[in-house]
């Protein structure tokens, strides 16, 4: 009778188990370890983007309140500068008003310095419109050999006046009129009657 | 650990993995994330802003700054303005009147004919004034003009007549004259 007995076969058996045994842990064990390792990777990571948002949060603070002072340094210096435009548009102005009047009595002294002996003036009229539009009527009469020559002459006279004072003037005859019955001192000597018109403008004058 | 065990094994790790990501990635580290990027974009902004604004500010600064080298003009305008009748009812009559007598023009008689706003002047008001007097000689009224314009530096001589009515009567005078008067 032959017994085939295998007396290592639990022996054996034990060793595989024992080997799966092992295997399992080791397993576990890596298991375990990599679960470790994304823990600490994780850990790591929330932390560094924690630090990163507490990093910014002061500096964005920071920069808003820094915005937000200088708006209100912005705002105040609109308003400054809003009262200034105000200021210097007043003052534009009412310089402009006092630059570009027309003073009168000038005018009238040349006038009268060339009005020549022979000429009888009845008015003078001066407008001044808008401190832009100016306009000055002479009327009056002569009675000379030549009266309506020297009626002439006497308005590029006031023409030459207004020049010599910067006025770029323009001198025409509103009426101009002889009278034969007006003056009895012979037949060589013509009453005339006249209105001479001189009008210029002062802004285009350059004043 | 037979093959079928080794499977549901790694089945179940790899779920229990992707839990604690997407764990980690939703509860954790989303929020940070946007909390982040807010604060990203808060500051760009805000930096934007300061630029901007500084760059503005500067331009303000300057333009006040240039403003005051007009101090003269200012000065100027402040001569000026001292020359207007503080309460115009009162003094221009008696100003007009004064001047006028100043250079033998008797009976003058004074009124104001209009009020006119002051184009570019809030607060100034334009008040016409009109002096017609019943005799004048040309010199003393050429004197008196140039008296009003000398006195007056903020009024215009809008109109002036001489006029004799008939031969050798007398020669009668009107001025208009405008002030700048200030509410």
């Amino acid at each position: 009778m032959i017994l085939r007995t295998d007396l290592y076969a639990a022996i054996r058996l034990q060793d595989r188990l024992q080997q799966t045994k092992k295997a399992d842990q080791a397993t576990y064990r890596s298991l375990i370890g990599l679960f470790l390792f994304l823990l600490v990777a994780a850990g790591s990571h929330y932390f560094y983007m924690v630090d990163q948002v507490n990093r910014l949060r002061p500096e964005a603070e920071a920069a808003s309140n820094r915005a937000s002072k200088i708006q209100k340094d912005l705002q105040s210096a609109q308003e400054r500068i809003d009262q200034q435009h105000e200021k210097v548009s007043r003052r534009t102005a009412l310089l402009a008003f006092a630059n570009n009047r027309l003073s009168w009595a000038p005018v009238l002294e040349a006038v009268f310095e060339v009005t020549p002996p022979y000429i009888e003036m009845k008015s003078i009229t001066g407008i001044s419109a808008n401190q832009e539009s100016n306009k000055l009527v002479i009327s009056g009469r002569t009675a000379t050999r030549n009266s309506r020559l020297d009626c002439d002459k006497y308005r590029l006279l006031l023409v030459e006046a207004l020049s010599r004072l910067g006025h770029n003037a323009e001198g025409k005859f509103a009426h101009l009129e002889e009278i034969d019955a007006g003056v009895k001192t012979g037949n060589a000597f013509l009453l005339t009657t006249f209105d001479i018109e001189l009008t210029w403008n002062t802004k285009s004058d350059g004043r | 650990m037979d093959g079928k065990q080794l499977i549901q094994a790694a089945v179940a790790v790899a779920l229990f993995l992707f839990a604690i990501l997407y764990t980690y990635v939703e509860y954790f580290v989303a929020p940070l994330n946007h909390q982040r990027e807010a604060l990203q974009v808060q500051l760009a902004q805000a930096n934007n802003e300061i630029a901007t604004n500084t760059t503005q500010l500067h331009k303000l600064n300057n333009e006040e700054q240039s403003e005051h080298q007009n101090a003269a003009l200012d000065q100027l305008l402040d001569r000026l303005l001292a020359t207007v009748p503080a309460v115009p009812q009162v003094d221009c009559p008696s100003l007009l009147s004064k001047t006028m007598r100043r250079h033998e023009i008797i009976g003058s008689k004074i009124s104001v004919s209009a009020f006119l706003p002051f184009r570019g002047v809030q607060e100034g008001l334009m008040q016409v004034w009109s002096i017609e007097s019943p005799q004048v000689n040309p010199m003393g009224f050429g004197a008196a003009l140039a008296d009003i314009e000398n006195q007056l530096p903020m009024a215009q001589i809008t109109e002036f007549s001489l006029q004799r009515a008939q031969n050798n009567g007398p020669i009668r005078s009107t001025i208009s004259v405008q002030f700048a008067t200030f509410r």
